[in-house]
């Protein structure tokens, strides 16, 4: 219907303009310049992280076109990659699935572009490869590529062989997609009976050497990546494929359940023989799952859902726990395929505060798309999504900023009842501890009836409150002057300020200018802010800089 | 994606037996050393067994078909050497990374043919039973499917005759064909287990076709508590029958090699 009504309009806009239809002006592949191919491979596929998420995705897809009734635990899922290098430093990838796999014929489904890709068996899963030129990532990535595929319950296996190095060496006479796709010295189909029932694709990549280029086109792009002592495929892997949470990890089964709602069928992958998988540390023993962000608007569907994991009493995951560098952060997925980098439009929470969590936001509505290389969503995607991404942040900023101000007051406890306990040891004075127990108990005033973000912190507060207070000298400081000990300000205010400090019977004297002090402050100021202090936490370490100003003036 | 390799129900009984084996070391992420045809059938049949390969052809485009076509496993350490199997074992196997937990030298022909008939192949098997005494209590499965394009009775008695003990030469007097080749091969073996104190079992040894022959000896220098078959000493694997299949035979007759 669509179709007779747009060349009606063609037809009416002819007549309109006096022309005369000419219906033998037909377009073909000799239309389309094979530069068109590395475009294809390198433009839109920018990264080699870009090239394996798309190898992963077609082979994932190719476990949801399986028939319903033979995706069950009797097929061994898996996503497996192995690499290998020869005497003569050749190196090669592959990458195989046991998915549905494909016939003879629909292995040219590889280098077509655009068209439909195959179909999901089941509708509670969702494909992730929808624009159909996934499979064109991969050509620059080696010289020689060769791909069979058996398809489910079929004795036949077929190959495609793409020769990349004679691919662009034809590409240098600038010929069309007709010269190189049905080049037989560039592309070759070819067919066996196999003896077993086996189904799903390999790819093999080969790489005749180090990255090279043939004319103005590069080949071997994988080639550092073919070495099996490389450990950065594996972060690439975790940081731009979809790679499912172990099963072993602390909340799987949360996760699992968020994984339904996005349709995301877990595949395992693995490198080399090890599985590549996340694993989420104990000590992050604050889990908050599922979230649904829903969308802002008038509509308020859910759309996305999220959870985090976080120390109850660290702030940071990163350094602090022992997370892996990949996983710090919260990542927005759809069907587990990470889009662009971690806390994607996270501009309105401050830059680093995402970094005290581990998370993602699984995407469940069909509409939301990533771009092709996965970097980023795609630019017709609501504009609500990202306000209500980023409502999600927001509520993770202010959960941090409260376990940073509760984290504070208890490290103030703590620390007076290590001062008092000093006190009582004659390595601390009473002036020092004086101002510590004051601290903390401004902070138990402050914290008085205030709801705690975790039981772990709250159980970790009431023990240090209950050991500050069984301190015998803790009320008796209480009772006494701030000022109490210090000696008074001699020097009257001027810009120089001296002071004799005595300790364990050792005596220094320190002169420093105050323009000095000024300027070393503001430095300090600054190191906080790079360190990702929280305000409170800066606010603290201001006041505790101001106490030791303080006294050292009213020492003189 | 030819391959040269045609199946058989007898090989398919073959690998069934030497995953049986397997199992019965009773350990997991095994390494298997053998000579796979492109579509690797025994990796596939071995492969919730194993964690590593190590494969050997003189064709080179044999052995990168054959990566190619379990690509699909998660295996961590695949190996693919382009030389003559007796030779690996004879000259690089000793110093491998890896030592075999499963060896399956499968011979389409011959396995048996050199020009000086044994003194090749047993160089290679005494170094592949020295690497392998390297781990005391630790079972191990080899197995040898072989068809004998060989030089004649002579060229065994010959080979036999310079090792041999002169029991052993009398138990081999007056055998011939299928049971002198037999145990002329399991004396062979027997003596390799007695160097290294090992003791050992044949799990397996079938007659195909009248000619081809499959042996499958379980061994180990020391007990090894997870191995779930009971071994004898180096003696008593010559005892072991032979199960001869004759075509569309469902149950073998048994040969007793020793002709007692």
């Amino acid at each position: 219907m669509a179709r007779t009504k747009q060349s009606n309009l063609t037809d009416d806009l002819l007549k309109q303009y006096g022309f005369q239809a000419k219906s033998d002006v037909k377009y073909s592949l000799e239309d389309i310049g094979s530069n068109f191919v590395y475009q294809l491979t390198t433009d839109i596929h920018t990264s080699i992280g870009s090239v394996f998420r798309e190898l992963t995705k077609n082979s994932y897809d190719s476990y949801l076109e399986l028939p319903e009734t033979s995706r069950d635990e009797a097929i061994d899922r898996g996503i497996v990659i192995s690499r290998s290098r020869d005497v003569g430093g050749a190196g090669k990838l592959t990458i195989a699935d046991s998915g549905n796999g494909r016939s003879p014929e629909e292995l040219k489904r590889f280098l077509q572009i655009g068209l439909a890709p195959g179909k999901s068996s089941d509708p509670t899963l969702r494909r992730t490869g929808f624009r159909g030129i996934g499979s064109w990532a991969m050509i620059a990535c080696g010289s020689q590529i060769i791909i069979s595929s058996q398809q489910f319950e079929s004795t036949t296996r077929g190959i495609l062989i793409i020769n990349v190095a004679e691919m662009y060496k034809t590409m240098a006479r600038n010929p069309t997609m007709e010269a190189i796709l049905n080049n037989p010295e560039c592309v070759r189909f070819g067919e066996a009976e196999h003896p077993l029932e086996e189904h799903g694709t390999k790819i093999e990549i080969r790489c005749d050497g180090p990255r090279r280029w043939v004319g103005s086109y590069e080949l071997n792009r994988l080639y550092s990546h073919t070495d099996p002592e490389d450990t950065d495929l594996r972060s690439k892997l975790l940081t731009h494929c979809q790679i499912a949470w172990a099963k072993q990890s602390p909340y799987y089964r949360q996760i699992a359940a968020i994984y339904k709602k996005a349709r995301y069928l877990p595949v395992p992958v693995f490198l080399d023989g090890d599985p590549v998988e996340k694993q989420i540390p104990p000590e992050l023993s604050l889990f908050d799952g599922p979230t649904n962000i829903k969308l802002d608007g008038k509509s308020g569907k859910t759309v996305a859902v999220g959870w985090v994991a976080e120390n109850p009493d660290q702030t940071g995951v990163g350094g602090v726990s022992d997370v892996e560098e990949e996983l710090v952060g919260v990542q927005l997925c759809v069907v587990n395929s990470p889009i662009g980098e971690k806390n994607i439009h996270s501009e309105n929470v401050r830059a680093t505060i995402l970094k005290w969590y581990v998370g993602e936001v699984h995407v469940v509505d069909d509409d939301i798309k990533p771009n092709a290389d996965g970097t980023g969503l795609r630019g017709d995607v609501n504009d609500e999504f990202i306000t209500s991404l980023q409502n999600f942040y927001t509520t993770l900023e202010e959960r941090a900023e409260q376990k940073s101000q509760e984290i504070s007051a208890l490290r103030k406890v703590t620390k007076a009842t290590a001062s008092l306990l000093k006190l009582a040891e004659g390595k601390a004075e009473e002036w020092e501890v004086t101002y510590d127990v004051r601290t903390a108990q401004q902070a138990i005033e402050k914290r008085e009836g205030e709801k705690w973000s975790n039981t772990t912190l709250e159980k970790e507060w009431k023990a240090a409150v209950k050991s500050l207070e069984s301190n015998k000298n803790y009320r008796s400081l209480l009772k006494k002057k701030a000022t109490s000990g210090a000696a008074k300000n001699t020097d009257g205010g001027t810009k120089k300020t001296g002071g004799t400090s005595k300790r364990s019977g050792t005596t220094s004297t320190v002169t420093i200018d105050s323009k000095d002090i000024q300027k070393l402050v503001a430095e300090l100021i600054l190191k906080f802010e790079e360190f990702n202090l929280t305000k409170d936490q800066i606010e603290e370490l201001l006041d505790l800089i101001r106490a030791a100003m303080k006294s050292s003036e009213a020492m003189g | 994606m030819t391959s040269s390799f045609v199946e058989s129900d007898e090989k398919t009984l073959v690998r069934e037996a030497l995953r049986k084996a397997g199992l019965a070391l009773g350990r997991q992420e095994l390494t298997y050393l053998g000579m796979p045809e492109a579509a690797a059938l025994d990796i596939r049949i071995l492969q919730r067994l194993l964690r590593n390969v190590i494969c050997i052809d003189w064709e080179r485009k044999k052995l990168e078909v054959a990566e190619h076509n379990i690509s699909d496993l998660p295996l961590k350490v695949r190996e693919f050497h382009a030389c003559d199997v007796w030779e690996y074992l004879k000259s690089d196997y000793y110093r491998a990374g890896l030592t075999a937990d499963m060896t399956f030298l499968d011979f389409l022909g011959g396995g048996i043919s050199s020009a000086d008939t044994f003194a090749h192949e047993m160089h290679a098997l005494r170094s592949y039973f020295s690497r392998q005494a390297l781990h005391p209590r630790t079972a191990f499965v080899f197995a040898w499917t072989y068809m004998p394009h060989d030089r004649g009775l002579q060229a065994y008695t010959r080979a036999v005759e310079n090792s041999a003990t002169e029991e052993e030469k009398k138990m081999l007097r007056g055998l011939t064909g299928i049971r002198f080749r037999s145990l002329a091969i399991r004396l062979v073996l027997s003596r390799l287990l007695q160097e290294h104190n090992m003791t050992g079992k044949i799990y397996f040894h079938a007659l195909y076709k009248t000619v081809m022959s499959s042996l499958i000896l379980v061994f180990s220098k020391g007990h090894d508590p997870k191995c779930t078959l009971p071994m004898g000493s180096p003696e008593s694997i010559l005892s072991e029958p032979i199960r001869a299949y004759k075509k569309g035979q469902v149950v073998p007759d048994s040969i007793n090699i020793t002709g007692t």
